[in-house]
Order: C-alpha cells, then sequence, then structure tokens
C-alpha cells in the first residue's frame, strides 16, 4: 500500500506559540482523510504545511513522495483549496478557469467546463459576486481541473448552508470515485465528514490525538459501563481513553483490539462523533502516550 | 503566468495609458507654442547684449498664459509618476494578494512562487520604464527651449528630466513591491511607498547629487564697488558676497577668499568700518583687501553624465529592493 | 433504476442501509434481472458518501450472488429471490395480518407487538445458525 502523505515530527511555531506539535501521520494513497479538531487546534496549520505554503519550523513533511511545493511538477500533483475559498473577487469564472489553464501544465478544460455547467454557473459571473457554495465550488472546480492525486481541503464545508454542503461534498466524492484521488479535508466538526471520510485524524491542542482507519477505529472502541470502581480498574487487556464516575457507575472509554466479553460491562459500540469527543476530553494524561496509531 | 498578469493588470494599464496621453497631448501643445515663442523671439540669431533682454522676455512669455501651468504641471507629473506607479502597481502586487488570500489560490497552481513573482515583477517592472519613460521623455521635450535658455541643472528641473524619473520609477515600484510583502496589507503599503519615493526624491538634491562628480570651482574677484554685495554686521563682522552667475550650471556654492587663497574671516578693522564710519570708507577698506569669490558648481554640460551616475544608484537600489522581495517571499509564514 | 436514499438517525452504517435497500427492492419486485444498479459515480454525487462505502455495498451484494459488476458498464442484477418467494408472500402477509389480529384482541399495543416480533426473529435468527 502507497503512502500519499508521511510526516515526521513535523513541528511549526509562530514565534513562542506552536501551532503543531512534533506531528507524525502516515496516510496511504486512495483515502478520504478527515482532519478533526476544534478551531485553533493546527488543521490549518498542517494542511498548509502540506501545500507548502508554510515552511516548517523541524520535523519532515513528505507528499506524494516530494517535499511539497518543491517544484511545478509537485505542485501539479497536489490540489489546495483554502479556508474561507478565496478567488479574484474581480475576476470571472470564465478568467478563472483560462487561469487554471495558464498555470498548470495538465490542466483539464474539459473537466472544468462541465462542472461549471453543470453546476449551472454562469461564466461571465464575477467571483465576487457568486454566494459562498458557488465560490466554495469554483475553488473546487480549479483545484480539480488540475487533476491532482492528492487534494487538501481546509474547512470548505464551514461557511456553506446544508445544501450547498451536500453538493459540494458530492461533487467532490464524485471526483473520488472517477479519479481515485487521495483527498484531506478539515472540519471542525466530525459530523461534516463521517460520511465522506474513511480515515480520522483527530488534531487538539496542536497534537495528533489519533489517526487511522475509520472502521477500525469503530470496531476498536467501546463505551463500558458497569459498577463503581476504581480507575485502574476498566476492563483487562483495554486501554483508558476517557472515564466518567458516579457514586454508583462507572464508564469507560476504551481501545481494546479484543472484545470485552466480562458479563460485568455493558458494551456499547461509539459512533464516530462520541469517539472524536472522547479523545477531545481525554484524561488528562501525556498526550503522547495516548496517542494512537491504527494502521493496516 | 503572462496572461494572468496581464489580466489582473489590465484596468490600470488602460487607465493610465489614459493619463498619459492626456499628458502628452497638453505638453505637445506647450511645447509647440513655446517653439513658436522662441522662433519669434529671436533668440537664435541674437549676438552680444541684446540676447540677455530677448532671453527675459521669451521666458517671460513662456511662464505666461496656458504654458506656464503646463509647464508646472508637467514637472508636477514626473515627481509625482514614481510615487503614483509605487503606490497603484507596486504597493498591491503581492500586498493584495496577501491582504485577500488569493496568494493560497495562485501559489498552489503548478506555478512557482518565485516564476510567479518574476513574471509579475519582470511585466510590470518593463510597463513602469515604458510609462515613466514616456512622461519624462514628453516632458524633457516640452521643455527643451526653455531648459536651454535658463538651464536644467536646477535640483527641481533636473530630477523632472532624463533618465532619473524612470529609475525613480523602477526603485518607487521595487519598494512598493516590497512593503506589500513585508505589511502584507495594501493601504499602509502604499504610504510607506509614497513616504519612500518622497525621501529619495528629497534626498537626492540634499546630500547626494552635488558630490556624485568632483564641483568644479571658479574663483571671481570681488569688487565692491561693482555688483558685489557688502553687510556690517552687529557683531562687528562684515560680509561680502556675489550673487555668481554662470550660465546653465547649478551653483552650489561660494566661499569669500584672501588672495592668498584662504578663506576671508570677516573681521574688519572698526576704524574704517563701524556704524560711526561712513559706508565708502568702508568699501575703500574691502577693496584693497583684493577678496575673491570661490564659486563651486556643476556646469550644464554634466547634465547627462550627472542623470546616468544618479540614475545608477537609483535602478542597483531597487535591484536591492527586488531581491529582497524574493527573499521575503521565500521567507514569509502564512 | 432505484434512487438510494440514507438515515443519518438509524444507527445503521450507511453501506448496510445501501445493502438492504436493494435487497427490499429486489424483493418487492421493484428491481428485476437485466436491472442496472445506479452508479458508484451517481450514488456518491447524490448521497455525498465516500466511494468505499457504496463499493463495499456493491461487493456484498455480489458476494450474495444478487448482483454481478460488469467491467466499464456498471453493475447488473442477476437474480432476485426468485418467484417463489414473491408468490409465497401473499398468503404470508394474510397470515401475518390474522395474526396481527389476534395479537391486539390479546391486548398487545402497537409496541409490544414490535418488541415480540423481533425478539421472536432474533430468537429464530439464534436458533438456526
Amino acid at each position: 500500500m502507497t503512502t500519499a502523505i508521511r510526516t515526521d515530527a513535523l513541528t511549526k511555531r509562530y514565534g513562542r506559540r506552536t501551532a503543531l506539535d512534533a506531528c507524525t501521520l502516515d496516510i496511504p494513497a486512495g483515502r478520504v482523510v478527515g482532519l478533526v479538531g476544534p478551531n485553533g487546534a493546527g488543521k490549518s496549520t498542517l494542511l498548509q504545511l502540506l501545500a507548502g505554503l508554510l515552511e516548517p519550523t523541524s520535523g519532515t513533511a513528505t507528499v506524494l513522495g516530494g517535499r511539497p511545493s518543491s517544484g511545478p511538477e509537485q505542485l501539479a500533483r497536489v490540489g489546495f483549496v483554502a479556508q474561507d475559498t478565496p478567488t479574484y473577487s474581480g475576476l470571472t469564472i470564465r478568467d478563472h478557469l483560462r487561469l487554471g489553464a495558464h498555470l498548470n501544465a495538465r490542466w483539464d478544460a474539459g473537466l472544468a467546463e462541465a462542472r461549471v455547467a453543470r453546476l449551472g454557473l454562469d461564466p461571465d459571473q464575477k467571483a465576487g459576486r457568486l454566494s459562498g457554495g458557488q465560490r466554495a465550488q469554483l475553488a473546487l472546480t480549479l483545484a480539480m481541473g488540475k487533476r491532482p492525486e492528492l487534494l487538501l481541503l481546509d474547512e470548505p464545508v464551514a461557511s456553506l448552508d446544508p445544501l450547498a454542503r451536500r453538493e459540494f461534498l458530492g461533487g467532490l466524492m464524485e471526483f473520488v470515485a472517477e479519479q481515485g484521488a487521495t483527498v484531506v479535508l478539515s472540519s471542525h466538526l466530525v459530523t461534516d465528514l463521517e460520511r465522506v471520510c474513511d480515515h480520522l485524524v483527530l488534531l487538539a491542542a496542536s497534537h495528533v490525538q489519533v489517526s487511522g482507519e475509520v472502521d477500525e477505529l469503530l470496531a476498536t472502541h467501546q463505551r463500558v459501563t458497569g459498577r463503581r470502581r476504581p480507575h485502574d480498574e476498566a476492563p483487562a487487556g483495554t486501554s483508558v481513553v476517557r472515564s466518567g464516575h458516579t457514586d454508583r457507575q462507572s464508564t469507560f472509554v476504551v481501545r481494546s483490539s479484543v472484545p470485552v466479553l466480562d458479563p460485568e460491562w455493558a458494551v456499547e459500540p461509539l459512533d464516530l462523533e462520541e469517539l472524536v469527543l472522547a479523545y477531545m476530553t481525554q484524561d488528562v494524561v501525556d498526550a503522547h502516550d495516548l496517542t494512537v496509531e491504527v494502521s493496516r | 503566468m503572462t496572461w494572468l498578469t496581464w489580466r489582473q493588470f489590465r484596468t490600470q494599464a488602460w487607465i493610465t495609458l489614459g493619463i498619459l496621453v492626456a499628458l502628452a497631448v497638453a505638453l505637445a501643445f506647450a511645447g509647440a507654442h513655446i517653439a513658436s515663442l522662441y522662433r519669434a523671439s529671436g533668440l537664435a540669431t541674437c549676438t552680444g547684449a541684446t540676447c540677455s533682454d530677448l532671453t527675459d522676455a521669451f521666458l517671460a512669455q513662456a511662464r505666461a498664459g496656458f504654458t506656464g501651468p503646463v509647464r508646472v504641471l508637467a514637472v508636477g507629473v514626473a515627481y509625482l509618476a514614481p510615487a503614483l506607479i509605487g503606490a497603484f502597481w507596486g504597493a498591491p502586487l503581492v500586498g493584495r494578494e496577501l491582504e485577500t488570500g488569493t496568494f493560497r489560490l495562485v501559489w498552489t497552481q503548478s506555478v512557482s512562487r518565485a516564476r510567479w513573482l518574476s513574471v509579475k515583477l519582470a511585466l510590470l517592472g518593463a510597463a513602469t520604464a515604458l510609462a515613466a519613460g514616456v512622461v519624462a521623455l514628453v516632458v524633457t521635450w516640452s521643455s527643451a527651449r526653455v531648459d536651454g535658455v535658463s538651464g536644467r541643472m536646477e535640483p527641481l528641473m533636473f530630477g523632472s528630466r532624463g533618465v532619473v524619473p524612470v529609475a525613480d520609477a523602477l526603485l518607487a515600484f521595487a519598494v512598493g513591491v516590497l512593503a506589500g510583502i513585508l505589511l502584507r496589507r495594501t493601504v499602509p503599503a502604499m504610504a510607506v511607498t509614497l513616504a519612500a519615493v518622497a525621501a529619495v526624491q528629497m534626498a537626492m538634491p540634499t546630500w547626494i547629487r552635488a558630490h556624485l562628480v568632483t564641483p568644479l570651482s571658479r574663483s571671481v574677484p570681488l569688487d565692491p564697488t561693482k555688483g558685489a554685495g557688502i553687510g556690517l554686521q552687529s557683531d562687528g563682522h562684515i560680509r561680502v558676497w556675489i550673487e555668481p552667475h554662470i550660465p546653465g550650471a547649478w551653483i552650489l556654492g561660494s566661499t569669500t577668499t584672501l588672495p592668498s587663497g584662504k578663506a576671508f574671516d570677516g573681521i574688519a578693522d572698526p576704524t574704517y568700518c563701524s556704524r560711526s564710519q561712513s559706508p565708502e570708507k568702508c568699501l575703500d577698506w574691502v577693496a584693497g583687501k583684493n577678496l575673491h569669490s570661490v564659486v563651486t558648481y556643476q556646469p550644464g554640460s554634466r547634465f547627462w553624465t550627472l542623470q546616468w551616475i544618479e540614475a545608477g544608484i537609483v535602478v542597483a537600489l531597487a535591484a536591492v529592493a527586488v531581491a529582497l522581495c524574493f527573499w521575503a517571499l521565500r521567507r514569509r509564514a502564512a | 433504476m432505484i434512487e438510494f436514499h440514507l438515515d443519518a438517525r438509524s444507527g445503521v452504517s450507511p453501506y448496510l442501509q445501501l445493502v438492504q435497500q436493494v435487497r427490499h427492492a429486489l424483493r418487492l419486485g421493484i428491481l428485476a434481472v437485466g436491472d442496472q444498479l445506479p452508479t458508484v459515480k451517481d450514488v456518491v454525487a447524490t448521497l455525498a458518501i465516500n466511494p468505499n462505502t457504496v463499493s463495499k455495498a456493491y461487493r456484498e451484494l455480489e458476494y450474495e450472488g444478487l448482483v454481478e459488476a460488469r467491467q466499464g458498464v456498471g453493475t447488473f442484477v442477476v437474480r432476485t429471490f426468485g418467484e417463489s418467494t414473491l408468490a409465497a408472500q401473499g398468503p404470508l402477509r394474510d397470515e401475518l395480518a390474522a395474526w396481527l389480529d389476534r395479537a391486539r384482541e390479546a391486548g398487545l399495543d402497537e409496541e409490544g407487538i414490535e418488541a415480540l416480533f423481533r425478539d421472536t426473529v432474533r430468537a429464530a435468527v439464534g436458533r438456526t445458525s
């Protein structure tokens, strides 16, 4: 299985503020990766490091086998849709497509024009007059027209209404189905992404909290409930992500590769949102120790 | 890249073209009118003392009517053009991209950041040289007759003619781009650019231009009975001066010296020169000193030498600014 | 051709929902042998879901021998649950309706009937497997 993105202790500091701390990831090609975390967790920084818009303070990032933005060839392989989907407000949609054609050797004019037509956009409309959803679609079209092997999208649906969100993600998934590209898209809401992503990276407080295949994460995490007992008496063979206690009852979110069979415990599966919440409110232990790497 | 550069620049290009055409038309009329005044003045064929009177008459005519304001306007445009180019072409070039976030769009296309900047700088730099060149050319041409009579070495005239405005414009453009990159906001970058251009245009004539080539000096006998001024100061010193006149030259200054070459200290003998004595007595005393006035100046013949040297220095500064642009762009953090 | 829909709150994973919807359509005779299923591309475009989810559902249906993927053309129905099951549905439905009447007479409400039905199905599945 080929690797699309590999980062090794990737760190970015702005002055004394650490935006991303020792981020180590290994993401296989062909995945749709949900990069989830609260605002300010470092999602934008990570994506911009991968796109080559930022230089790391330390550590390395390898994208499709190369260093980000190391040359035109590398740039051509990676598409990027920035947060708030910036476009040139004075330029028309047609101008933007010409921009794409002039600035990308591998530009697919047919794909881009067909997309604009299917979205019902007027090519002579100025980008500054588009709605948020239309502008996002234009930015996505520009990124797709490059026929990238990797698409990076920074909070693409945050400012879109539910319909525009559905249309945007639908278009994106159609592209993935056709081109087989790897996609990384960030959101502070996992619910925005849970239908589309098959790989999850959770960032919080500048650290990677958990990273892995969604199916695998869901299969290996459970909520177990039983009578009140101390923290270290969680079910054997599991690691505790989060614990909660009342005077009678103890609830643990645990990670375990084997089923919990002890009848003392009631076991429930977690959905992705609960899993993310568990890691975001996890017991305060050294975050590095709790970072879980689930990979095949 | 060329297409995108043109597409983003074309509105400014058309506006600039409009202004240049209007300026050229106005200056063509003024220049033609002044040329006809010159032909009518008889200056071309005059000899000896009559020339002086004819010159005064011609210059008075050129200052009157519509040609006067147009000539003032021409000088103003020659000085303003670099500042405007720096502020309206240079500052937004990268500054607006950083301000609106579109750099994230354009720097993730398949064109390296350095190439993107190179093409933009090359094309708009050429446009800058062209626009400023046209301004300098029409100003120089339309002023040629008047300059030929009254000289063009005076700081105000010098800076509005020849190649200096072109160099200033290139520096202004480069500084504008750099300010945009460093400040990442268009309007503050425009303000900084305007200030920087004004500073260069002020510093050059005030401190630098006179010393680009060692000035010439000329010693003129000071005869207080013939034209030299004399003043008795309250501390008993006297000041002797002459209004030096060297046609077409830029007078930098003058000092009063003794025949030995030493500077005249101005200490007067109170038995001849004091409030209680008659001025004639003092004049005679001064005349007996056999004083000279040493005038330092840059002759009119050095116009182009000085133009090229100054332009060279300014263009070198522009090159430094361009290098800093590339450096800052590589190092900048979003 | 059928159109898929997803219920985010059902607790059933999206891929399983797709499988169930195809099976349901086969059972009701909405889909017949030779019919084409929507392409992966169309499904993901309308539902905004990961293509792998659709592929996984189609693979499962293929494994069950209900559909067949033809390279470059699409996925087609190759088998339904058969005429016999469809034909048997009528009488079974009548019997179930009669049973429901009896259950109500016995005092079971809607919720009680559903709970009893589900429990019985689960117990039966447990016995046969």
